[in-house]
């Protein structure tokens, strides 16, 4: 008697819809390979999470991070996370998250992802390059050192084959007319530069003269000086070091390619001064605050887009 | 429930769902997607119907397109169309007018869904739970960026006319049948629902297979009894497919292409769709990426979503047993799910091989939304009404029940703040039903009666109303450029003004006048890329084959020539792609006095050759001496011409061999002329020159399905009516 009613009652079980869906849940499970399906769904369903125009991105590279849409950008930086969720071998999505978290003010999650990306491709100049930018706006030069050097030693080619292949990087190029090779490696070059200037001035911040001025002068010999920046800095380590004839001839070489550089006149008035030529260091001096005052500040401590 | 209230019910919640979708029915934000050229479209048609035209031609698309296509897509005979006419008369805009239209029919076909769940369940608060729950679902949403409600709504009463007629057979729903079916039959596309209704008969003939003698037998005597009037639908039936046909003929012609829809096919018929195209993006992915919305503040369109209530049914109804209809319906639900799941299983493909119609749709997605959805409610709501009659015949059967319904309600509130759902009005939703289900299986609340329903209706409601608050939040905010409305832009001006203008690409200066107005945009500049030949939608062949081929300068400055050409000498070429195209762009540039021509046996072909070098072809406007537009509307072109000599005529709209032209009312040969245009020979003095798309029987045949349909549909109105009368009468 009681054995017939569990039989009835485990009978009856099985007319429950609960374990219908069960059944049907574990021939789904055993009969196909649901997690390539979804793995194959969410790598289609990543365009059509894409933000409708990237321009934005470009937008905000060098700005104030109080000057952006952190609304705007949260949406960029809600697609690169579902990207890097789906591909997560791939290091284009975290760098470009990096880039995304960094100009929304999260420092270490941008730190985080742009090591990951460094991670997964150690041939990349700018991953290193933001992570080396991030550390010296906090004060950690010794790393900033170890990342732009890192940074230098890349070949530029692979960064820019790297770019021009990434699909991730595609929809940037495309929308900001960045597409052609020649563009990207013009933007790497002029990256390439800025490194060696970050390189300079973080030891600068650690009073490392000697490697400031050997750096420097390195660069102006391979012809990477553009706007006199690395005489200014090469003049600004000799200024340092009381160096004051080579500082001398470097802060002139910095002028003469560039009259409108505000401190390369004041560490020339100073070196004028301490020769004891008051008067044209006076006459220096307004120069420097002239063009100080005219000044576009080129800010070179930003993270960059690639 | 009483029929007074389940009306007044039925009202208030569409007046609540108005509400939640204020922003669009007011036209203060943006229709997204396919939803702006459908919006387009139905502007397009109205007002050249409105004007005594049936459009069949559109002019400003790629330089002219047959518009066969779209006309099918919008359901170009649905009498519900006049909607947009009545409210746009009555005084309201035409956007608001249009919003209104389609929200009006999406509560109709809510109304269809409502009857088919009552009687199914034979009950008005479980029908209106039904109605309720696919009403505020993520499927009202998709009026505002697709157009799936144009088909969705007829199929919905399809399947209510069709399902009453097998139970009981009566004139109104064999009416109502023959109705929906001609509107799907003639709406975008009618694929869905022959896929949709072949797997209905399928899951009915696995489950009620021994009820259909019982079936038969009821509709034989019925066809018995009224012969005349079932002879007569099979008729019309038959006749509503002409439409279909004729297109899928005209398709097939290849004279009309759809480039981006079209991409990868070899075939032909440009309505067919590479098979990589359709399984691109099918109903795994649309769920997939509906998950990334699980923060419902991120709430955007073409996202699936259900109030919570649904999920509460689907974890309550874990007790209940598995019934007839609770197996139909997820049989039915299930072939279509695998059909919309290529990546699941190979049937998908196994039917695009075998069976010829998979090729021409796309969009396995729409599923979900067409049938899915709805299926899947009606099975959660067979499932629940199961567990509402459950005999609590013990205290502990009620306390294990009230507690089950408690841990329940905690589970989901827990699934959803852990998801991203943390909204106010998902506590209150979740709070609401756990008071409604421990109240009703406490028995202190009745089924059917005011305060239950009262509950229900604001557990459902009120976390729509806010998600859909935050979809409004996230859209566009300003008015989309739309196609048809004025506009500066000189290009434009095509509609009904007095002075006949070319129609063509905008030039790059007037492309800048228009970013400069639309900057603030980027979505708007779409319309305009659209132009771009390589995101053509749909166009002429040769139209197209000319903007992928010529360089756009060449192209543009052929056209700045005006709406005319007038040539004295002709070249013929071949009829093919493979052409001197340099030499034939050379001679747009330079104006040369030769048309170049396709066709056999043309008059005065390659004549006086020699003397081309130093001859030009004349740009003439519509009010010259030598050619005047006398009268001219979307389908048709009257001029006066007058040459001193016989001259070569070319109207720079694209050519479409369904074109004809008539010189003082007799028929002449009409030609493609300078690859993709119409050109004639006309001869010199004074002459009526008349241009017409398409025979006067196909444009009479368009006015015939109009009457036919609106005759239709008063016909059921009329039958419903006196069917209701003879059950009061009964009564």
């Amino acid at each position: 008697m009681l054995n017939n009613l569990w039989i009835k009652r485990i009978a009856g079980l099985f007319k429950k819809v609960g374990i219908f869906y069960l059944f049907i849940f574990l021939i789904f499970a055993n009969f196909t390979d649901y997690k390539k399906v979804i793995y194959k769904a969410k790598l289609s369903t990543l365009n059509r999470l894409r933000p409708i125009s990237s321009s934005y991105l470009v937008e905000i590279e060098g700005r104030d991070l109080r000057s952006v849409d952190k609304k705007l950008l949260e949406k960029h930086e809600k697609y690169y996370k579902s990207v890097v969720n789906v591909l997560p071998t791939l290091p284009g999505p975290y760098g470009l998250l990096g880039y995304c978290q960094y100009y929304l003010g999260d420092e270490r999650r941008s730190i985080d992802s742009f090591k990951k990306a460094t991670a997964l491709n150690s041939n990349i100049f700018s991953y290193f390059y933001n992570l080396g930018v991030i550390f010296y706006n906090q004060g950690r030069y010794e790393e900033a050192i170890n990342n732009f050097k890192q940074a230098m030693s890349k070949n530029p080619a692979a960064t820019v084959n790297f770019v021009y292949t990434s699909k991730v990087y595609l929809p940037i190029l495309q929308d900001n007319s960045l597409g052609a090779q020649a563009a990207i490696s013009k933007r790497i070059k002029q990256a390439y530069q800025y490194n060696v200037e970050m390189l300079v001035l973080s030891h600068y911040q650690l009073k490392q003269y000697r490697e400031m001025t050997v750096l420097a002068n390195a660069a102006i010999s391979k012809g990477f000086d553009v706007d006199g920046e690395f005489y200014y800095l090469s003049g600004l380590a000799y200024y340092e070091t009381r160096d004051y004839p080579q500082a001398d001839q470097m802060l002139r070489e910095c002028i003469k390619r560039n009259p409108q550089h505000a401190q390369a006149y004041h560490y020339y008035s100073l070196i004028l001064r301490a020769a004891g030529q008051n008067d044209l260091a006076s006459e220096f001096e307004v120069k420097s605050k002239h063009w100080e005052s005219h000044q576009k500040i080129k800010h070179k401590n930003y993270v960059r887009l690639f | 429930m009483t029929k007074r209230n389940t009306i007044i019910l039925l009202l208030i919640s569409f007046f609540v769902w108005l509400f939640a979708f204020r922003g669009f029915v007011r036209g203060e934000l943006s229709l997204q997607s396919d939803a702006t050229s459908y919006y387009d479209f139905f502007r397009y048609y109205i007002e050249n119907l409105t004007r005594g035209v049936f459009p069949m031609w559109e002019p400003t698309r790629a330089g002219g397109v047959p518009i066969e296509f779209f006309l099918r897509r919008i359901g170009s005979f649905n009498p519900f169309i006049l909607l947009i006419v009545i409210f746009d008369a009555i005084g309201f805009s035409y956007t608001t007018a249009y919003f209104l239209f389609l929200s009006t029919y999406y509560f109709v076909g809510m109304i269809g869904y409502f009857l088919i769940a009552r009687h199914l369940f034979r009950s008005n608060a479980l029908a209106f739970i039904a109605y309720l729950l696919l009403m505020f679902s993520s499927l009202g949403t998709r009026l505002f960026d697709s157009y799936i409600i144009l088909t969705c709504v007829p199929m919905i009463w399809f399947f209510y006319f069709l399902i009453t007629f097998f139970h009981e057979p009566k004139k109104h729903r064999l009416i109502g049948i023959v109705f929906c079916l001609m509107l799907l039959v003639t709406t975008y596309i009618p694929f869905y629902f022959v896929t949709i209704f072949i797997t209905f008969l399928i899951s009915y003939l696995i489950i009620y297979f021994r009820t259909l003698k019982t079936i038969f037998s009821r509709v034989s005597i019925f066809i018995k009894e009224n012969k005349f009037l079932v002879i007569l639908c099979l008729v019309i039936t038959a006749v509503s497919l002409v439409p279909g046909v004729l297109i899928y003929k005209d398709m097939s012609k290849g004279e009309f292409v759809l480039p981006m829809r079209h991409y990868g096919s070899d075939s032909v018929n440009s309505m067919e769709v590479n098979i990589n195209t359709i399984t691109k993006w099918a109903m795994i992915e649309d769920i997939t990426y509906s998950g990334y919305f699980a923060n419902l503040k991120d709430f955007k369109f073409a996202v699936v979503y259900v109030p919570p209530l649904l999920y509460l049914l689907l974890i309550l109804g874990f007790t209940a047993e598995i019934t007839s209809l609770f197996l139909f319906l997820f049989i039915w639900g299930g072939i279509n799910f695998l059909i919309a799941s290529p990546d699941i299983t190979n049937l998908y493909q196994y039917l695009y091989e075998h069976v010829f119609y998979f090729k021409y749709f796309r969009n396995l997605h729409f599923f979900l939304w067409m049938l899915i959805l709805p299926v899947g409610i009606l099975l959660l709501i067979e499932q629940f009404r199961q567990v509402l009659n459950f005999k609590l015949s013990s205290k502990f059967k009620k306390i294990a029940l009230i507690l089950f319904v408690s841990i329940a309600h905690a589970l989901l509130l827990c699934f959803m703040i852990f998801e991203g759902g943390n909204i106010a009005s998902s506590y209150i939703a979740i709070g609401l039903s756990a008071l409604l289900f421990i109240l009703y299986f406490l028995d202190k609340l009745k089924l059917e009666s005011l305060p239950f329903i009262a509950l229900l209706f604001l557990s459902i409601i009120v976390q729509p109303v806010e998600v859909y608050n935050y979809l409004q939040k996230n859209s566009l905010k300003q008015e989309k450029w739309y196609r048809y409305l004025d506009h500066d832009a000189s290009w434009y001006r095509y509609r009904y003004y007095n002075e006949y203008s070319i129609l063509r690409i905008p030039t790059a200066e007037e492309i800048d006048a228009l970013r400069n107005k639309q900057n603030s945009d980027p979505e708007s500049m779409t319309v305009f890329l659209r132009e771009d030949p390589f995101r053509v939608y749909m166009a002429a062949k040769w139209y197209y084959f000319l903007m992928k081929t010529l360089d756009q300068k060449f192209f543009n400055s052929y056209q700045a020539w005006g709406p005319f050409r007038v040539y004295d000498y002709i070249e013929q070429i071949p009829d093919s792609e493979d052409i001197d195209l340099e030499r034939i762009a050379f001679a747009f540039k330079n104006g040369r006095n030769v048309a170049f021509v396709v066709g056999d046996n043309i008059p005065y072909t390659n004549e006086k050759q020699s003397k081309l070098d130093n001859e030009y072809a004349q740009g003439i406007s519509g009010d010259s001496q030598e050619v005047k537009v006398l009268h001219f509307d979307i389908n048709q072109l009257r001029l006066k011409t007058n040459f001193p000599k016989r001259k070569f005529l070319v109207h720079n709209d694209a050519y479409h061999s369904r074109w004809h032209a008539y010189i003082d009312g007799n028929e002449v040969p009409l030609y493609r002329a300078n690859v993709a245009f119409k050109g004639l020979w006309v001869p010199e003095g004074e002459h009526v020159v008349y241009l017409q798309f398409e025979k006067n029987w196909r444009h009479i045949l368009n006015y015939f399905y109009l009457f036919l349909f609106f005759t239709i549909f008063i016909s059921l109105i009329y039958f419903w009516i006196k069917s209701l009368e003879c059950k009061d009468n009964a009564k």
